[in-house]
């Protein structure tokens, strides 16, 4: 073997930013990751250009994933358009010359920070979600060793134990986003903090989900068709926030998850917090020839 | 970086595309999958580097992967397994298989074996796959195996310990990951 | 709401970004040397937490971040992240390393002698305030000793050990080519040897500061005394595909052995890239703390090894400058209804939905 053999011409940046070492490893996790839906599986996690926090992890899968001729949408707190979410996108087409959509229909691959669109993923589609903390018994055992042990025994009662204290102490569970979810009856896992809204479109979903913390270095995922279901006691129903009947007053419509936006005079106005969503409606009002995907909530109520 | 965007070599779309196809094996378990580019090797080098173990029976495909950097080691320690499953003699010691353990379920083995894939009622041993992956249940009919594999497969399978499985089929791939139950029907 | 969404934040976004470059304004080959110059501790120091050595890199990224150091390591660690291993250096030996600076704080005298080279220890800290007003700082002339230090020193732990003052600790016997690589593993725990001394190698300085700070106050039980510290370049070695070693060139290194005077004499150890006295004082602190039984919270492994990271760090603490009023939103929503919920309880008119007393009480049973 020779010197240039171990080595290959120098380029400034690989295509898809990562060289071929570290997507393998991102592969091989990433199988592991589908072979046990909810395990959290350990990466290496290498260092990409944006901060630590800002959606690393989901960015390595997304640059793993895309080829020239994928479909990318990247959304941040449900709008394509955010900070964010534009960078994101901007850098992941510069790497892999795929095409970028705004529209969760056309997509192949969607990226996104704490939200699962309105529009119902299909069987070819894969989500990839950001993910800031992948250990959801963080909140009773900080210690990442223990937390590993106690999901090696499916040991969950200390997180029971504390959605229970919450119902004691103020009469409802108070987890908001991240709700701690059952993964094919054996492994917890934490969403990521997507709303309570988005966790049932989870349960038995089409598409592919892989949730990847960067800075954490932990990966895993949702296979389609596998029974994801939020921690619940029999007797005190899961409870989704409660928007069912909220308007957004920039496209009319109703029965979706809304952003909040406070006014002047004390009271909140809302507006559709799956942006792109919002958006064509708008269009379709317009006259614009728009499809609108099929959803998951019809008139705020889940669709089963 | 350049304002230019960067294009794939011809080894990236090797890669990426034979990754697809062991992706949605694995996520679609039954579902026959397309390989763009196929052959053992194809899917070992989209894999495969000096951070891995592998075991192989073909002094040929042996040679190839070696050259990925991937260390080859006796059967028991292997990462990747790359064997034939046509009669028992030479699966004997996939007892040994690695199965992870209940903190790192994911230090198994992955299996690479070559197959005939047949639909729901093609010939070989009919099999009724559900779990994760599958929507409701899926029949597949798989020759090229001896048929005594898949009790051992579930033997060995204790979930969340396990190893995952690839059959192949010229540019055909079927996955079966751990979570998968198999019923032979 | 200004800074997120609504049509337009694109644009706003290029131009704050342009607003930061603008006012870092051109930056040229002259200016990257100009601080490669200049600043060179500063490089050692990105370089060492980019686990990157790579000077004129360490410059630019310097030039293009105006100097901020986590957007420095993090550009470097990026482009670290580009770059394949071609293979693996051969091990650097203590008694090996091109010696500039080399003390003991444990003994007087050790074999060898105590080679101050270069530092500022001794110094007073005063500006030069005459340079700002055109009147240079010309650096005196260093006068030759009669008898140079010779280019390399042994090892004072060697001797030690010689001596049966401290035990030698079983040497793991790991091959070169499988020496575990934090950069491309993930990090467990408890972490192995290697993976302990990488990442403290590519610590954020600061954070190894305050950490071996606290545990050389008193939280913890170790005494740390510094046996060595030593400042030197190492020569690169790599073996040419036909056998042959040969040296690719030098790495400015720094490393020191903190022992302990608790109980017995143990060695703690850290290395890094760069010259850092500081931080590999801390590092070796926090390795012996850490290896004590049931060490304190601040120097235990997993909090020390995760929390001194720069870019995990930095990028998280950064991150809460994102949106997050869809969390936000989720959370509202919960603490409104308990709310609604108190009050209709007391009204004794719960509304559909509200949680009961008497559910709660079923939920208990």
């Amino acid at each position: 073997m020779k010197l240039d053999q171990l080595t290959k011409p120098w380029e400034a940046f690989s295509y898809g930013f990562l060289d071929q070492s570290a997507k393998r490893e991102m592969r091989r996790r990433i199988l592991k990751a589908i072979a046990i839906p909810g395990y959290q599986v350990p990466y290496a996690s290498r260092e990409v250009p944006i901060a630590r926090g800002w959606g690393t992890g989901g960015l390595q899968v997304t640059l793993t994933l895309l080829k020239p001729s994928s479909v990318v949408k990247v959304i941040d707190q449900g709008a394509d358009d955010s900070v964010n979410a534009s960078s994101i996108r901007k850098f992941l087409r510069r790497v892999s010359s795929a095409r970028e959509t705004l529209d969760t229909m056309e997509a192949d691959v969607i990226q996104s920070r704490h939200r699962i669109p309105e529009e119902k993923l299909r069987e070819d589609q894969i989500l990839v979600l950001q993910v800031p903390n992948p250990e959801p018994l963080r909140p009773v055992q900080p210690d990442m060793s223990e937390a590993r042990i106690m999901h090696g025994d499916a040991d969950y009662g200390q997180l029971w134990l504390t959605l229970y204290e919450q119902l004691v102490r103020s009469g409802r569970i108070m987890q908001g986003s991240s709700y701690p979810s059952m993964v094919n009856g054996r492994h917890v896992m934490t969403p990521s903090p997507i709303p309570r809204w988005d966790v049932p479109k989870m349960h038995m979903a089409a598409n592919l989900t892989i949730l990847s913390a960067g800075r954490e270095k932990r990966i895993h995922a949702v296979p389609p068709y596998t029974r994801v279901e939020p921690l619940v006691f029999d007797d005190v129903p899961y409870r989704i926030e409660d928007h069912a009947d909220k308007t957004c007053y920039r496209s009319g419509v109703t029965g979706f998850f809304m952003n909040e936006l406070p006014q002047d005079d004390g009271s909140s106005s809302f507006e559709v917090s799956d942006s792109q969503y919002g958006v064509k409606h708008i269009r379709r009002q317009e006259g614009e020839p728009v499809t609108l995907g099929e959803t998951y909530y019809r008139e705020g109520r889940l669709e089963r | 970086m350049t304002q230019t965007l960067l294009v794939p070599t011809a080894e990236d779309i090797r890669a990426n595309a034979t990754f697809d196809a062991l992706m949605w094996g694995l996520a679609r378990p039954g579902l026959v999958q397309t390989l763009a580019f196929p052959g053992m090797l194809a899917l070992a080098e989209s894999l495969l580097d000096r951070e891995c173990t592998f075991f192989c029976c073909d002094e040929a495909l042996k040679e190839g992967i070696a050259a990925t950097g991937a260390q080859a080691v006796p059967i028991a320690e292997a990462e990747y397994v790359f064997i034939s499953l046509e009669n028992g003699l030479q699966f004997s010691d996939l007892s040994d298989l690695l199965v992870g353990n209940l903190l790192y379920p994911d230090a198994s083995a992955t299996i690479f074996a070559p197959a005939v894939i047949g639909g729901a009622t093609g010939s070989g041993t009919r099999l009724r796959l559900s779990g994760p992956g599958v929507n409701g249940s899926l029949d597949i009919a798989i020759g090229g195996v001896d048929p005594s594999f898949w009790a051992l497969r579930s033997k060995a399978a204790r979930y969340p310990l396990g190893w995952d499985l690839y059959l192949t089929d010229g540019d055909r791939l079927v996955g079966f990951p751990r979570s998968t139950e198999i019923e032979v029907l | 709401m200004a800074y997120v969404a609504t049509r337009g934040g694109e644009r706003a976004i290029e131009q704050s970004e342009r607003l930061y470059r603008e006012d870092l304004g051109r930056i040229d080959k002259a200016r990257v040397d100009a601080i490669a110059e200049s600043l060179p501790y500063l490089l050692d120091r990105v370089m060492g937490e980019a686990s990157l050595y790579a000077p004129e890199l360490a410059a630019l990224a310097l030039a293009q971040s105006g100097g901020d150091l986590y957007e420095a390591v993090l550009l470097l660690r990026a482009y670290r992240t580009t770059q394949p291993r071609i293979t693996i250096a051969e091990p650097v030996r203590q008694d090996e390393l091109f010696t500039v600076r080399r003390i003991s704080a444990a003994f007087k005298d050790i074999p060898g002698g105590q080679i101050l080279g270069p530092t500022l220890d001794y110094s007073h800290r005063l500006l030069n305030v005459g340079v700002l007003s055109g009147e240079d700082f010309v650096p005196e002339a260093v006068e030759l000793a009669n008898t140079p230090a010779p280019a390399t020193q042994p090892s004072l732990a060697d001797w030690q050990k010689a001596q049966g003052l401290i035990a030698d600790p079983p040497a793991e016997h790991v091959l070169l080519d499988e020496i575990p690589d934090v950069t491309r593993e993930p990090l467990l725990f408890p972490a192995s040897r290697a993976h302990k001394l990488q990442s403290l190698a590519r610590a954020d300085t600061g954070g190894t500061l305050a950490l071996g700070y606290a545990t050389m106050r008193g939280y913890g039980n170790t005494h740390p005394t510094v046996n060595e510290l030593r400042l030197g370049e190492a020569e690169v070695r790599i073996r040419h595909p036909r056998g042959t070693l040969f040296s690719t060139g030098r790495v400015r290194v720094s490393q020191a052995e903190i022992i302990s005077k608790a109980k017995n004499l143990q060695l703690g150890f850290s290395a890094t890239f760069g010259w850092n006295e500081v931080k590999v004082i801390a590092a070796a602190s926090l390795d012996l703390a850490s290896s004590q039984e049931k060490p304190h919270p601040a120097s235990n492994e997993e909090f020390v090894l995760y929390h001194t990271e720069p870019v995990e760090s930095s990028g998280f603490c950064i991150h809460f400058k994102l949106p997050h009023y869809v969390t936000f939103q989720s959370s509202l929503d919960a603490l409104r209804k308990v709310k609604a919920d108190q009050a209709a309880n007391k009204a004794g008119a719960p509304a559909a939905g509200a949680a009961k007393p008497a559910e709660l009480e079923k939920a208990i049973s």
